[in-house]
């Protein structure tokens, strides 16, 4: 039936006749055939659905691998390759018998390197996962108000961001966050989200130079804590042997009067190149389209539609040494990020007016605030060649944390000395090894493992979570190109895992009204735990022609409990609510079935990626039957397992009008469902679809010039958890124009162009009802100079 | 794959129903949105819940209004109190009743005045929550000085007020106390908790102090942006009243 739909598609496509002709040799007399492929010129990756023209000839577009093919006669011709957010590529060309060609596409930049979203920076073999190959385009990404990595990817279909205001989120794949989602940079797991299910990571989005986003479960090669996929950030490809090439760039927006900027420098020698990198910002209070909100029941001002203290800067330095031979090289780096971020007092301890009503100082972060430090060291070996391929990394991770807040105390304890309420300092080290090896033309052996320890400790007059070591490691191995059925290739792995998980017990000290020490009651007993797994992977893929391609994916994943959940017991500012750890818990078993169908037909490219998952013992936070001991916290939330199937998908469809205008169609849906509570999970996403359409004319001054509009429809969520509040439905026009003047580029963009007032359901502040940001208008400028002596 | 998904979700029976917060009397009588109570005095809640498959928690939130904030369904917003009361209990509900009336006494502290609010929530055994039920509480106190400020130079003390290191602080307003004031105490702390100034005002009994009398230098201090006014009057029962006021430091 499927195979048939597919045949259906084809017939009636323009271009495949062409193809079949061309491949299988048809009857044109004094035809010749021309051939080949188009790539990334920075990358190297094949670029699918580009444009090929000859003159008197039906145009075509590249496959998913970017090949193409031809029937022309013998002549000379200019060989025409457009494709959006590439320069036009124009080769002259004599046929005189079959011909191969490749293309190389120089991708128009936008940033200091341009943020890409595409498969695996390096052709290693992924454990059989399916990466997205969304290309939504760099300029997209530079136009959010929100300044972190989850805000970076949310116009990636499946993928969304959890935030607590603007500066602080974290990316959500498929609903499922935190430790089931992992975000690796050049290979190491960044391991400072742990206290607590919103901490967002702080990598710096100008920081990022290649993303690929894995949809689905990733357990296979990147372990426990990737259930439900991986953001896999790398290093842009290396430049041209003795290169130089040197960015700049500057970005001002209104809402939060927020500035930044941001310097590049990167050099190659011979097989050496250096790289630094740094990116600086501030920004002010920002506005919202509310005047009141409401907290615990009270109703509270917010003062000119500022909210108060949600200021705050970001400073981040990177330096990198690579080198690259034939088949083997290194590289090693070294990051730092540092961030202040006001915290609005809504969120910690009882907002009063007067610490709402602000200082008239919009810039100024006062208390309470949160100050945070990452430091991360990393290197990373590589060796081999198309039979085989040796990779090993190794990092090292210092995260630190603090909240700090004016001293309060309540009952008899006495009043604190300092304004720090937690610190949280965290070390980590991380260590992994991958190889695979080619047997045959389609199969290959690969395996690996890993190993990884967090050492935390926590001070402070606040207690939320006990000092505690994590130690996980696990291996893997597999085999790609199992066998090959139903005309498509059978692919397989499996994994074990193991995690040790210790906690020391915290007492908080009693006082009697002279403020002496009478005794103490446990907060958090101690936990020593050890956690085993095995998750496993089988895929099968089959192109049905080179315009259409069928996968499915059936995986078992793990996740195993981490220390906060299992010993966590204090008030959690981000959600504003008491969170209590709970040592029963289990290692979560996930059983997922993945499909993905994709392909195009003329100028329509299309994806559709349902997907089905059953999880038991699936681990969530949720509300108890009891309140908190604690003054002025509300209910008690405890983390529990329960028996869950979520399901969902994704849709893609991209149409391309003309050379000059395209149009992008995405759409997502989820349903999550708890079996054991009858119930919806919280924080599902609601129904989303966007379609933007981005037109590049030609016009004498400057150069690829755009203009893109992007409209949004978020649903109403109405299917929420226990207590949880639904939102309503909501539409955001967002406009970007821009373009290029010799070195320098520009954009110039308004967000939420109607100024609409909504609530995010992912956002945390939801519960306070304090809506979105308001119309964003901006401006982004950018320098390149690029030098080369070959 | 939906399909799925909504067959379960149709065979499943779970309880969302939020218990209910019935009839509160506060001292015998039927309690609305304001209720006015005497300083000193004992204050007897009898508050009526019910839940449809069975209760877990009551929770009892005595809180000062001393900043004018209103709540839900509260057009009200005046506010302001003096003194320090909080009151938070958890009353569990063992045996799971579907229906209870909850008896609760408080003495009223004699060194309070002003609006406090009287927050009551209920849980069920499934993890609903009750919206919450507020009350309004007017506690009158005649045995307590009265601390009026008016402004803080030239400022109203009801949001932050501006001063600079090294400069006056001028108040405008007065204390007073039908039975004779016996000491006013001026202090100002930091954020950090530091105090920079402490000063005590004896007063010899009498009925009105104007607080212009009071005011002082503030003390250059360094790092700290953010500190508090602390206004306290005691009069000669011994009995006291405090006022705070938020400050910003210029730089």
């Amino acid at each position: 039936m499927l195979l048939n739909l597919f045949q259906l598609f084809c017939s009636r496509g323009r271009v495949l006749p062409l193809l079949l002709v061309a491949l299988f040799g048809g009857d044109a007399v004094g035809q010749v055939t021309l051939h080949g492929h188009v790539r990334d010129q920075a990358s190297g990756l094949p670029i699918s659905d580009a444009v090929v023209e000859i003159k008197g000839v039906t145009p075509v577009l590249t496959c998913k691998h970017g090949a193409f093919t031809i029937a022309v006669d013998t002549a000379r011709y200019d060989l025409v390759v457009r494709h959006l957010g590439y320069r036009l590529s124009r080769t002259p060309l004599e046929v005189h018998a079959d011909t191969h060609v490749d293309v190389w596409l120089e991708p128009i930049r936008i940033r200091l390197d341009a943020v890409v979203i595409a498969g695996s920076a390096e052709p290693m073999s992924n454990g059989l996962i399916q990466p997205v190959e969304v290309f939504p385009g760099p300029e997209q990404f530079t136009n959010d108000v929100n300044l972190h990595l989850g805000a970076m990817l949310r116009s990636v279909p499946g993928v969304s961001s959890v935030n607590t205001g603007a500066s602080a989120g974290l990316p959500w794949i498929r609903g499922l966050g935190g430790n089931r989602v992992g975000v690796f940079v050049e290979g190491v797991p960044q391991q400072n989200q742990q206290w607590a299910v919103d901490h967002g990571t702080d990598l710096d989005p100008w920081m990022a130079e290649r993303i690929a986003v894995y949809r689905g479960p990733a357990t296979l090669r990147y372990g426990a804590n990737a259930s439900a996929g991986v953001i896999d950030i790398r290093a842009a490809p290396m430049l041209e042997e003795r290169s130089l090439s040197v960015g700049a760039f500057t970005r001002a927006q209104r809402v939060n009067d927020g500035i930044e900027g941001g310097l590049r420098y990167r050099q190659r020698f011979r097989k050496l190149q250096v790289e630094a990198r740094v990116v600086a910002r501030e920004f002010a209070d920002y506005r919202v389209p509310a005047d009141e909100f409401i907290h615990l029941n009270r109703i509270l001002p917010i003062y000119d539609n500022r909210l108060v203290n949600t200021s705050g800067t970001m400073n981040s330095q990177q330096i990198r040494l690579r080198y690259d031979a034939v088949n083997e090289g290194f590289r090693v780096e070294a990051r730092r990020s540092q961030q202040v971020n006001g915290i609005f007092p809504g969120i910690f301890g009882i907002p009063t007016i007067p610490r709402l009503s602000g200082d008239g100082l919009p810039r100024e972060t006062a208390l309470p605030r949160m100050e945070s430090l990452h430091e991360t060291a990393s290197v990373h070996y590589y060796k081999g060649n198309e039979l085989a391929r040796f990779s090993m990394t190794a990092g090292w991770q210092h995260s630190n944390r603090k909240e700090l807040g004016p001293p309060h105390t309540h009952g008899n304890r006495p009043l604190p000395q300092t304004p720090l309420a937690i610190e949280l300092d965290m070390h980590a080290f991380f260590a992994s090894t991958h190889f695979e090896k080619s047997v045959g033309s389609d199969a290959k052996w690969f395996g690996g493992a890993q190993i990884e320890h967090l050492n935390s400790v926590s001070s402070g007059w606040e207690f939320l979570v006990s000092d505690y070591t994590t130690t996980t490691a696990g291996g893997y191995f597999g085999r790609e190109g199992l066998l090959h059925v139903l005309g498509g290739r059978l692919d397989g792995g499996v994994r074990g895992d193991f995690a040790v998980v210790r906690s020391t017990p915290y007492a908080e000290l009693l006082y009697d009204s002279n403020q002496q020490i009478i005794g103490s009651t446990l907060l958090s007993s101690a936990t020593d735990e050890l956690f085993p797994g095995v998750s496993a992977s089988l895929s099968w893929a089959r192109n049905y022609d080179s315009h259409h391609q069928l996968s499915v994916q059936l995986a078992r994943t793990i996740r195993f409990p981490s220390a906060y959940e299992l010993s966590a017991n204090g008030v959690h500012h981000g959600t504003f609510r008491h969170e209590q750890g709970n040592p029963t818990l289990r290692t979560e078993t996930g059983y997922q079935l993945d499909v993905r169908l994709s392909g195009y037909v003329d100028r329509l490219s299309w994806e559709v990626s349902p997907f089905l998952g059953y999880y038991d013992n699936f681990l969530y936070l949720g509300p108890s039957a009891m309140f908190s001991f604690l003054p002025h916290a509300g209910q008690l939330y405890r983390f529990r397992q329960s028996d869950v199937i979520r399901t969902g998908g994704e849709l893609l469809a991209r149409y391309r009008v003309s050379g000059s205008l395209s149009v992008l169609v995405t759409a997502e849906y989820l349903v999550q469902y708890n079996l054991d509570e009858g119930m919806s999970l919280p924080f599902t996403p609601p129904f989303k679809t966007e379609c933007s359409a981005n037109w590049q004319p030609f016009l004498k001054f400057g150069n690829e010039t755009y203009l893109r509009t992007g409209y949004a429809f978020v649903a109403s969520q109405n299917w929420v958890d226990r207590n949880e509040p639904p939102t309503e439905q909501y539409a955001l026009l967002n406009l970007a124009f821009g373009g290029r003047f010799g070195a320098f580029q520009w954009s110039v963009f308004v967000n939420n162009v109607f100024d609409r007032v909504y609530i995010d359901h992912l956002s945390r502040y939801k519960l306070l009802n304090l809506p979105e940001p308001g119309r964003n208008a901006g401006i982004l400028l950018l320098y390149e100079f690029n030098h080369s002596h070959t | 794959m939906l399909a799925v998904v909504m067959s379960f979700a149709a065979c499943k029976k779970t309880d969302e129903e939020a218990p209910q917060i019935g009839e509160v009397r506060i001292n015998g009588a039927l309690a609305g949105e304001h209720v006015h109570i005497d300083a000193g005095e004992t204050m007897t809640l009898s508050i009526a819940v019910s839940d449809n498959e069975g209760l877990s928690q009551l929770k009892i939130d005595i809180h000062a209004n001393n900043d004018g904030h209103s709540h839900e369904g509260h057009s009200h917003g005046g506010g302001g109190a003096e003194g320090q009361w909080e009151e938070l209990v958890i009353v569990d509900f063992s045996d799971n009743p579907t229906s209870q009336v909850v008896e609760r006494s408080f003495s009223v502290p004699q060194t309070i005045r002003g609006e406090w609010h009287l927050g009551l929530r209920v849980v069920d055994q499934a993890g609903n929550e009750s919206p919450e039920r507020i009350i309004e509480l007017d506690i009158d106190n005649d045995l307590i000085p009265m601390i009026d400020v008016e402004s803080v130079n030239g400022q109203s003390p009801s949001g932050e007020v501006e001063v600079a290191p090294g400069a006056m602080i001028a108040m405008v307003g007065t204390v007073t106390d039908a039975s004779g004031l016996d000491e006013l105490h001026i202090k100002v702390k930091l954020e950090n908790g530091t105090v920079i100034y402490d000063e005590e005002v004896e007063l010899g009994g009498v009925n009105a102090y104007d607080l212009s009398g009071a005011n002082f230098m503030l003390p250059d201090h360094q790092g700290a942006h953010h500190g508090e006014l602390h206004v306290e009057a005691k009069n000669i029962n011994g009995l006291k009243s405090e006022r705070e006021i938020e400050l910003h430091f210029e730089d």
